[in-house]
């Protein structure tokens, strides 16, 4: 079992994450290969920011283990982890433009007291080209619509040349050009080796975008492909108690009690 | 008007009180106007306001010491700020509550320690409100090293401030520490609040960190303009101040804050109802 460790890109053996007394993540258990792109879905509060959180090494965990790369979370450098925010997160009033949060993206490569190098504006340009933003570059972030604004985030983590990508509901409340944008770079970026975990709330498409899924409501419900783990047994656990599950056949859906 | 510039930019050749006092009064105008743009942005104006308070305890303690002011002022100023940062984290009182409760209990003892000790010297008064006029060669070399010190530690820690502000999340994840971050803005505060202390007094220095940012602010979309614009009113407000002051003979202080509060109102209403709300690009 540990010989086969090595290979993958996240492992993570009963997992569990507490705040005080309430328990927000239990026994969450799954390994995830190289160039794997993830779902992480779960009815709201139900453990999936503080999961992404305690796999960037961000929230201490009572017991478990986590690997990234083979690694502790905290024994990795900047470079490794990239992290797309989720929008109303974001103070849009702050006087940064596009350029300068791609920029951000490059603060690991970058020399305290130093200007950016040719290479760090070679990476900002060419995310920004990537997620079709950089005719915007100098725009205040707060003058961009959602879906632009979320391409701008994905192209700080581009330009940040990470190995794992967490995105936090990168598709809610935005427009479908920009979704098809992010999608098809999601999956260059698996298809290229880079391993993702993707925070979804939204059931259709779910076959469509993820190859492996992973079913969370405080404790781990299921993981594993996709088209394993998207059964209507397993909706129903997952958001039994706020939503009612439908389903037919091979159809289901997801309705708020 | 006319008279009055003449007579103050003769009086200002003529006396080095007057010249020591805007040179004070302009630094203090520009640090603040900097590190005021990070405070508003982090929305720690508060803080500002506790940690200027708390300073008065440190002033008296100095005293009865011996030792310059700047040092127990800045120990108590500190000191205040983590101890809110204990209260918010250890109970369930947020920051606000935490820092009304600090503030005013150390403001309270250093009032007490005031009269307790009785016949000090020092006077209540120009630390509330400052005296940029009593500055001497000491203090005002006392007061640039201090923003000197302040400017260059912002200059430093620049972009893990900047990202750790916009992203904290994200700032984790390249690994940026950013508590020390804080902590460490929280002391480069306290020396830019103790630095001004004799220019606007414990009381008004927070409209200096505040006011300046706030109105440049409105006026723009990028921190570098940001920064520059809030350097400018906080300068300018500064070098209107003490000629008002001068020439119509009211506090320094008080003058200094209301012209930077009408710099505000101006911007404000630019910003309302001529521009709507874009700014300089």
């Amino acid at each position: 079992m540990t010989s086969t460790s090595s290979n993958h890109a996240v492992r993570v053996e009963n997992l569990s994450v507490s705040y005080g007394n309430v328990v927000a993540v239990k026994n969450a258990s799954f390994s995830v290969n190289h160039g794997t792109l993830t779902g992480i879905m779960g009815p709201n509060g139900a453990g999936k920011s503080t999961l992404i959180k305690a796999m960037m090494g961000l929230v201490r965990f009572q017991r478990g283990n986590i690997r990234l790369l083979s690694a502790h979370p905290s024994q990795l450098d900047g470079t490794c982890i990239a992290y797309v925010p989720q929008q109303n997160h974001i103070n849009l009033h702050f006087p940064v433009t596009v350029g300068d949060v791609v920029m951000m993206g490059r603060y690991s490569y970058m020399q305290r007291l130093r200007p950016p190098r040719a290479r760090d504006r070679e990476a900002v340009k060419a995310s920004l080209k990537k997620v079709r933003m950089h005719d915007k570059k100098d725009r205040q972030i707060g003058q961009l619509s959602g879906g632009e604004r979320q391409r701008v985030f994905l192209a700080r983590a581009l330009a940040q040349q990470a190995e794992l990508f967490f995105l936090d509901e990168p598709f809610s409340d935005i427009d479908f050009a920009s979704e098809k944008v992010i999608i098809s770079l999601l999956r260059e970026l698996a298809g290229g080796g880079k391993t993702i975990f993707v925070i979804h709330h939204n059931l259709d498409k779910v076959f469509e975008y993820f190859e492996s899924l992973l079913l969370i409501n405080g404790e781990m419900i299921a993981f594993g492909k996709t088209q394993c783990v998207f059964t209507p047994e397993n909706l129903a656990r997952t958001y039994r108690d706020s939503h009612m599950v439908l389903a037919h056949d091979d159809d289901a859906a997801v309705i708020p009690k | 008007m006319i008279r009055g510039l003449i007579l103050f930019t003769e009086s200002l050749m003529r006396y080095s009180y007057l010249q020591q006092a805007m040179l004070a009064a302009v630094l203090v105008g520009i640090t603040c106007g900097i590190i005021g743009c990070f405070i508003l942005l982090r929305n720690l104006s508060l803080m500002g306001e506790a940690i200027s308070h708390a300073v008065l305890p440190g002033v008296v303690i100095s005293y009865l010491l011996g030792v310059s002011f700047f040092i127990g002022a800045m120990l108590t100023g500190l000191l205040t700020a983590l101890g809110i940062g204990y209260i918010s984290e250890n109970s369930k009182l947020d920051d606000d509550a935490a820092i009304g409760i600090l503030f005013t209990s150390a403001f309270a003892l250093g009032i007490v320690m005031i009269t307790a000790v009785g016949g000090t010297g020092i006077n209540l008064w120009n630390i509330l409100f400052g005296n940029v006029l009593a500055v001497s060669k000491n203090d005002l070399g006392l007061t640039a090293a201090a923003n000197l010190v302040a400017l260059s530690g912002l200059l430093v820690i620049h972009r893990e401030l900047i990202i750790s502000t916009f992203d904290p999340v994200m700032a984790k994840t390249v690994g940026i520490p950013t508590k020390r971050v804080s902590y460490t803005l929280m002391i480069l505060l306290s020396m830019v609040i103790v630095a001004s202390l004799q220019t606007v007094g414990i009381i008004l220095v927070v409209a200096m960190l505040i006011t300046p940012s706030a109105t440049a602010f409105l006026l723009t979309n990028r921190l570098r303009w940001m920064l520059l614009v809030s350097v400018v009113i906080g300068a300018l407000a500064s070098i209107i101040g003490v000629y008002l002051s001068f020439i119509y003979d009211v506090a320094t202080g008080g003058s200094i804050v209301l012209v930077v509060s009408i710099m505000f109102a101006i911007a404000f209403i630019i910003n309302k109802y001529l521009t709507g709300d874009s700014g300089i690009q």
